[in-house]
């Protein structure tokens, strides 16, 4: 009976050691200037989606994935850049260089962003009298990018239906350059 | 760092100009054939043949379709028709059978021999759903008369040849049959057609392939390209520029040879096997369906068309012939 008076008496010690430590640290001050705190952070994605850029001089469309990484350079800012292919008018590329920034809803943290993108490889060309050469092979577009349904449980990020929607930049000619995204899987690190 | 930054940010600046075409024009020489050629065009001689082109297969029992039996095909006549003025032009008509059974069927083609065996082809089928075929394939068929007519007794550095195909609603067996008989010819380029004489000036006459934008009005010629072609393309349109009757033309350049899921429907007529094979080859039409309603039915009668479309586009296809027979 004693031993178990004493075991209880180390449990209770090591309890309230512990919860004075962690009440320490909740109360701790933030680190002087000049200290070294992380600046920033990377999470690759994977995205698969639609992709159509349609013009009076050209259309390139088809159905793909691709890869692309996000740097969250503040906790509410982020700079990506993605690479995606896919087919449909043949086989096409496209390419983003872009800003986001998130509205954190709990475990939501839907995103806005703006980015230039580009569009090349196979693609249908149209020329007439007026304009007999075809335009330049790389079509170039600014989009806004839109991602509501974004879903953060770190380290893993889950995006479902975003979508860039913006306008293409061929001379003379109106552009609609869209791309849906189905899924966008990240990974913090 | 840097460097690799700069390199970077001027890469798809460099791929864009690469891609952008050289002036791709016929050399004077060339022109000066098309323009020579093209008003050698009888426009007088159009009508007159898709008008008896269409009651002589009136005549003709239709053989029953491999996919509809509401639906027939004739062939026969058409043949005989497009026989008999090429011979009356001073043509000597080759006939090449190909098939067994309700799948046989003739192509014929003659020749208009230059100082080279290497060939430029002009093409269209011969064969109709039902009785009619005015547009589809009466106004090719025209067309490829009046440019027999253009270029008789001319001499060019190519041969021009002048190929009816058989059977291509059914399958472009007639095509399939010749490009597997003719797979080492050497071929500069082949024009095909299919409905080339249909036009509207209304708005709203036009209509595309989902996901493209074309001009609202049907009242344009297109020329399809493959790879190989693209730059032929452009060279037509400057001849259509220069004719002294022009048609307005509107040039679709598709990647490769086009089996793409997206471009399916450039491939529907003859020129598919030419593209297949890597041959460039340009597939002129007034868009079938996109444009015309009595597309494939027994509407499609000579009243429909529009000739003085259908005259200037003879001219093109004629000019065409001609400068790329004749360029270096």
């Amino acid at each position: 009976m004693r031993a178990y008076g004493r075991v209880f008496a180390a449990l209770c010690i090591a309890t309230s050691a512990a919860a004075a430590e962690k009440a320490e640290k909740v109360t701790a001050p933030t680190p002087p200037a000049g200290a070294t705190v992380p600046k920033g952070f990377f999470e690759p994605y994977l995205a698969t989606g639609f992709s159509y850029y349609a013009s009076d001089r050209r259309v390139l469309a088809g159905v793909g994935g691709g890869l692309g990484l996000r740097l969250h350079v503040h906790r509410l800012l982020a700079l990506y850049g993605e690479g995606r292919y896919f087919l449909y008018t043949g086989n096409s590329v496209s390419g983003a260089l872009g800003a986001s920034v998130a509205f954190p809803l709990g475990p939501f943290d839907p995103l806005v962003g703006l980015q230039g993108t580009f569009y090349g490889g196979d693609q249908v060309q149209v020329i007439d009298s007026a304009h007999p050469i075809p335009p330049p092979s790389i079509a170039w577009a600014i989009q806004a990018r839109l991602a509501p349904l974004r879903l953060v449980h770190a380290p893993y990020t889950v995006t479902a239906l975003s979508g860039d929607v913006g306008f293409g930049l061929d001379a003379r000619s109106r552009a609609l350059a869209v791309t849906v995204t189905w899924l966008d899987i990240g990974f913090r690190f | 760092m840097k460097a690799l930054l700069r390199a970077l940010a001027v890469a798809p600046l460099l791929i864009a100009a690469c891609g952008s075409a050289k002036d791709a024009q016929f050399s004077s020489n060339a022109l000066d054939a098309a323009i020579r050629t093209a008003p050698a065009v009888d426009a007088t001689a159009i009508r007159p043949f898709v008008e008896e082109l269409v009651a002589r297969r009136g005549f003709e029992t239709p053989l029953l379709s491999l996919y509809s039996e509401r639906q027939g095909i004739t062939h026969v006549n058409s043949l005989a028709i497009v026989t008999e003025k090429l011979t009356a032009l001073g043509y000597a008509p080759v006939f090449e059978p190909f098939g067994d059974g309700a799948l046989a069927g003739t192509n014929l083609y003659v020749d208009l021999p230059g100082d080279t065996p290497e060939l430029v082809i002009v093409s269209g089928h011969h064969d109709a759903w039902f009785q009619s075929g005015a547009d589809d394939n009466g106004s090719a068929l025209a067309v490829i008369i009046e440019t027999a007519r253009a270029l008789r007794g001319q001499h060019f550095r190519r041969t021009v040849r002048l190929i009816a195909f058989d059977r291509e609603e059914e399958g472009l067996l007639g095509a399939q049959a010749y490009t597997d008989k003719h797979a080492g010819d050497r071929i500069r380029m082949v024009l095909n057609m299919d409905c080339v004489g249909y036009a509207s000036h209304e708005a709203g006459s036009q209509d595309a392939p989902t996901g493209f934008a074309l001009r609202d009005r049907g009242d344009f010629i297109a020329v399809l390209a493959n790879g190989p072609a693209r730059a032929d393309a452009t060279r037509m349109i400057h001849v259509a520029a220069q004719l002294p009757m022009p048609v307005d033309v509107v040039g679709l350049l598709t990647p490769g040879d086009s089996d793409y899921p997206g471009v399916g429907a450039f491939l529907r007529s003859d020129h598919a096997h030419f593209w297949f094979r890597g041959i460039p080859a340009l597939f002129v039409t007034d868009t079938a369906d996109f444009r015309n309603h009595h597309y494939h039915t027994p509407d499609d009668q000579p009243d429909t068309l529009d000739y003085d479309f259908l005259n200037r586009v003879a001219q093109l296809v004629a000019g065409s012939a001609a400068a790329f027979a004749e360029a270096e």
